[in-house]
């Protein structure tokens, strides 16, 4: 019984800071409620809504867009360069710092900085394009542009996953690499037979997380874009900021959040349950 | 009692049909659910024999208890002020609290300066009215009015006391404009303190080198409209100057307003796609598309940078960066009054007013503040970083005497506003996003302000 | 791809050494490439930082600011329209109380999972590694409404209150995975010596934690020192506003950015975690290896 003791901080905290509250926001979410007045159960109004809703629909659209191009920064491209940084060489030290440095910068102020260097009329990359004349672009103020110029511009936060990939890689036994070079075999071939199945946990633990980080994407819209231009890059949760603390919407709102609550859990659930098909666990201590 | 009411719509749901066991299901674990609103509830018990916004009916707070308004010292007691304002607009607040003592010495104010606006602490005043522990007097944004009002009559409404101590108030001495903008449904929710107009901030150096007439000997003239906007607006990037004017593209009602258009109408119907305003909208993205103007910021300020680099020569703002911009820049510069478009001069109008919670458990104490402070002196003592609402306080302060200010109080005299509703924050991001593609030059003003309506009437619907 | 590799002939010395070459010179340039997407944007803001007002305006920019305003370290810091010290204040308080409080309720909760037997173990822990993929807004508006009622909005303690109750899923995995790999002789030998579980798990098994909790805290650290969303909802009076609120609000409030004096206070507010995350990785490698956050 003693371990109660050790877990009651956290049997509490998931209580009241994680169940509690989850449990609430359904409950709220069948409500009208503005903070002022009482609440007032309106069943599934908040649900009726949310499908006719055009602005959910295409925070909708715009999330999961970003979470693509998130998940291929994240994910793929990251361990391209963990790959990079793996190779025993001079100056990989200082490179896996540089890839790593960016991640520490806030996301506001990254996404400040992005507004200025991409700004259209005074920024740095227009200047540049000016120069070698090519045409100037509209980026972070285009409709076209926008969305994927920030999805781009994760590149620059892959930090922590290349972080993981590498510790990943460096704990990859080197006989696997020594037998499959002894039988003659292409570099591909090592990637695809030694380095990805013995990288498959890692892989799914940046998967989750990125998965987890993607659909919570808020800072660089609230800052930078304001969910524009014409809305192509409200984020989902941008949309739940808005309708919980500028309209006052608690009960809609809460209904937003659960259903992304619910997008998340059942999209890591299904990487789950088909992990059993691709992740290659062997008898190894990470 | 809001327990009560939490409770009520978990037995509404059972009612419904919902077994408890779909109910734990729905909630992740019901147990913990209950807890966390129980949590709620508890503290939100004890404190709502406090608020009058639910146990007591508006009607009986709205009406002062005495006939007569009571002798200054007989006033006593605290009240808490929830107003913003940071360095010497916290300053200037101060003096309006001690000016407020000098006359009422028995009551207590209560100040705890707000870090930046009116907007950012909005939610934080909600929860407060909500846990019924609501400030007595606020610092108000006009838009808020509505909204406090609409959603549970948290405000007083002051008819009452303005007809009681009609003597004392004048209320003939405010410009007419900001007292409308007092109003919900036609009814008095607090004064008015403080009005802020839309002005063209001007490069005067830049203006003599290209061989313009200066736009406020213009405006005084009579000639300061869209054939002298649009001229100088070419001579200046004639001359050297990158852009001509830059503006925000949040100030997308400024530019309907500016030749007499509309956002909405009083029955809060689109009127954006009708009238002047498509014809405005165009006016200012052609500006864009034809490199007169810079494009619309999405990482805001660099508009006001560009003025301030020589980089523009007119920027279209309120008139609060004046001072700012003092000592900041080597050139000379100043303000004056939009330029008129067919024949209308007219501009969005920014307003706050004083208004008084109905939690206030000392309303007259309150009133007696929230008058005093909005008289002559005291907005005097205001018009030292804002634009006062009294004309008597805009003599006083000297107003009529300076070229810029005077020109902005006759955009004061002309401005106007879109109807303020619950739903103002959507109408807005609504109309915004339509109008973005119009800025991108991928739509054209007719098709952008359709699209604008529709999107306005899915957020009113 | 393979089979033609297979049937070319075997490449003779000078051959292999050409094509190791030019392999390593692909490879060379792969990462110079890349360190400069990745520098040359931080490398902008420092530039910028260190700029005159209205440098940003002029083009091109040349390789080192002319002249270098090193009176900017002082000058950001005061703040365009707020002094940025108190915001400080408040996110030191933030970032340290709430990565001391997560890392012993983690700790805690990370032992208990690792080395007691009791019911409703597995359940918990179920639900522990479940909680990792909770949205943080999921539950944000609940707890707003419950940090109003009970007067904690504005205050310290809707930030950090949370993580002194459990601190976060992942922290309490990692600690039990940590946990688990020290053999169980060590507490069992502290058992018969008469110490309590209270007094193995701090005095026989954190000793031995030091560089999983200095990984972790670091990470807990920038998290909290980063965080705006959080702050935003639950700090709306200067009582407890944070660093990126106070840098915002100099930015954003008054739509006067002064670009040389955002850059700076942002240099000035990662330079303090990046260089303590560096020195730490250096020195508590094996730390960082296990939290995943390893590098060399």
């Amino acid at each position: 019984m003693v371990a109660y003791g050790f877990l009651a901080p956290w049997i509490i905290g998931l209580a009241v800071f994680y169940l509690g509250p989850i449990g609430a926001s359904a409950v709220l979410s069948f409500t009208d409620y503005n903070i002022i007045s009482p609440a007032e159960f309106t069943g599934f109004d908040n649900y009726e809504k949310m499908i006719t809703d055009g602005e959910f629909v295409q925070a909708l659209k715009v999330t999961l867009y970003y979470t693509a191009f998130f998940l291929l920064m994240y994910v793929v491209l990251s361990l391209f360069v963990a790959m990079l940084a793996n190779r025993p060489g001079r100056g990989t030290g200082l490179f896996r710092l540089v890839v790593f440095l960016p991640s520490l910068i806030p996301l506001f102020a990254a996404a400040v900085l992005w507004g200025w260097i991409f700004n259209t009329d005074f920024g740095l990359i227009n200047y540049l394009l000016d120069e070698i004349g090519l045409p100037r672009q509209g980026f972070f103020q285009s409709p076209e542009q926008a969305l994927p110029l920030v999805g781009m511009l994760t590149f620059w936060s892959i930090g922590s996953a290349f972080l993981v990939y590498l510790s990943g890689l460096q704990s990859i036994p080197i006989h696997l690499y020594e037998a499959i070079t002894v039988d003659g075999a292409s570099a591909v071939r090592r990637f695809w037979h030694v380095t990805l199945p013995m990288l498959s946990p890692v892989i799914l633990f940046n998967l989750i997380i990125g998965i987890v980080l993607s659909f919570q994407v808020f800072d660089i819209a609230w800052v930078l874009t304001d969910g524009g231009p014409a809305n192509r890059t409200l984020f989902w949760v941008l949309l739940i900021y808005r309708r919980a603390f500028q309209d006052f919407e608690m009960g809609y709102a809460s209904a937003l959040s659960w259903v992304l609550f619910i997008v998340v859990a059942g999209v890591t659930g299904l990487i789950f349950r088909t992990s059993r098909w691709w992740v290659h666990y062997e008898g190894r201590t990470r | 009692m809001r327990l009560n009411k939490e409770m009520e719509i978990i037995r509404r749901a059972k009612q419904a049909g919902m077994s408890r066991r779909e109910f734990i299901r729905l909630g992740g674990t019901a147990a913990a659910a209950a807890a966390f609103l129980a949590a709620c509830g508890e503290d939100a018990a004890p404190e709502t024999t406090a608020a009058p916004a639910t146990t007591a009916a508006p009607a009986t707070t709205a009406a002062p208890t005495t006939t007569a308004a009571p002798d200054a010292d007989e006033v006593g007691g605290e009240i808490t002020l929830w107003a913003w304002g940071a360095g010497f607009e916290g300053e200037v607040i101060q003096q309006r609290i001690d000016y407020f003592n000098s006359k009422y010495p028995n009551v207590q104010v209560n100040w705890e300066p707000l870090a930046a606006n009116g907007y950012e602490e909005y939610p934080n005043l909600l929860a407060r009215f909500a846990a019924g522990n609501a400030p007595d007097v606020m610092r108000m944004l006009n838009f808020q009015l509505t909204q406090l009002t609409a959603e549970g009559e948290a405000l007083l409404q002051v008819d009452d006391y303005i007809a009681r101590d009609a003597e004392e108030l004048n209320m003939g001495d405010y410009i007419p404009t900001t007292v409308e903008g007092a109003k919900v449904d036609g009814k008095m929710y607090g004064l008015p303190d403080n009005t802020e107009p839309y002005v063209i901030y001007y490069n005067r150096d830049a203006f003599n080198d290209a061989g313009l007439e200066d736009p406020q000997v213009l405006f005084q003239n009579g000639e300061w409209n869209e054939e002298a906007f649009t001229n100088s607006i070419d001579a200046l990037i004639d001359n050297g100057m990158r852009f001509g004017v830059s503006f925000e593209s949040w100030n997308y009602d400024t530019f309907c307003f500016m030749g007499g258009g509309t956002i909405l109408n009083e029955n809060l119907e689109p009127t954006i796609h009708q009238g002047a305003s498509p014809q405005m909208l165009g006016y200012f993205a052609q500006l864009i598309a034809d490199g007169k103007s810079p494009s619309p910021v999405v990482a805001g300020g660099t508009h006001l940078e560009a003025f301030r680099n020589q980089q523009t020569g007119m920027y279209l703002m309120g008139p609060w960066w004046y001072g700012a911009l003092t000592g900041t820049v080597d050139f000379d510069y100043d303000v004056t009054a939009l330029p008129s478009f067919n024949g209308v001069r007219a501009g969005k109008l920014e307003l706050g007013t004083i208004s008084i919670s109905s939690q206030s458990k000392n309303p007259e104490a309150a009133w007696a503040f929230t008058k005093t402070i909005t008289d002559t002196r005291g907005l005097e003592i205001w018009s030292q970083v804002a634009t006062p609402t009294r004309r008597s306080a805009l003599e006083a302060a000297g107003f009529n005497d300076v070229q810029w200010k005077k020109d902005a109080v006759a955009m004061v005299e002309a401005g106007t506003w879109t109807p303020f509703t619950t739903q103002g924050f959507a109408v807005d991001t609504a109309c915004a996003a339509a109008l973005d593609l119009l800025w991108a030059g991928e739509v054209t003003a007719e098709e952008a302000t359709q699209d604008a309506a529709n999107r306005i009437r899915e957020a009113l619907a | 791809m393979t089979a033609p590799a297979r049937l070319s002939p075997v490449p003779t010395g000078n051959l292999a050494q050409r094509l190791q070459q030019r392999r390593k010179i692909l490879w060379y340039l792969s990462m110079v490439f890349i360190a400069l997407v990745m520098i040359l944007p931080v490398y902008y803001m420092v530039y910028l930082a260190f700029s005159e007002l209205g440098k940003e305006f002029v083009f091109p920019p040349g390789i080192i600011p002319d002249p270098i305003k090193i009176e900017n370290v002082l000058r950001a810091p005061e703040g365009t329209a707020t002094p940025l010290w108190g915001y400080a204040k408040n996110s030191i308080l933030y970032a340290g109380l709430g990565t001391l409080g997560a890392l012993v309720a983690e700790s805690m909760a990370g032992f208990a999972l690792a080395r007691m037997r009791f019911p409703g173990r597995n359940v918990l822990f179920a639900l522990t590694v479940g909680m990792l993929i909770m949205p943080f807004v999921a539950t944000i508006i609940p707890k707003f409404l419950l940090f109003s009622r009970i007067g904690l909005v504005d205050t310290y303690w809707a930030l950090i209150l949370p993580w002194w109750f459990g601190g976060s899923p992942y922290g309490i995995f990692l600690m039990r995975q940590f946990f688990l790999t020290i053999p169980r002789e060590f507490d069992e030998a502290a058992l018969i010596d008469g110490a309590g579980p209270w007094r193995t798990l701090w005095l026989v098994l954190m000793p031995q934690a030091v560089p999983v909790l200095v990984a972790l805290g670091m990470l807990h650290f920038a998290y909290f020192w980063n965080d705006l969303l959080g702050p935003l909802v639950f700090c709306q009076t200067r009582v407890c506003k944070t660093l990126p609120q106070g840098i915002l609000a100099n930015y954003q409030a008054t739509w006067d950015p002064q670009w040389a004096m955002f850059m700076m206070s942002t240099v000035l507010m990662v330079a303090p975690v990046a260089v303590v995350f560096i020195l730490a990785q250096r020195r508590f490698k094996q730390g960082f290896l296990f939290s995943g956050l390893g590098g060399r």
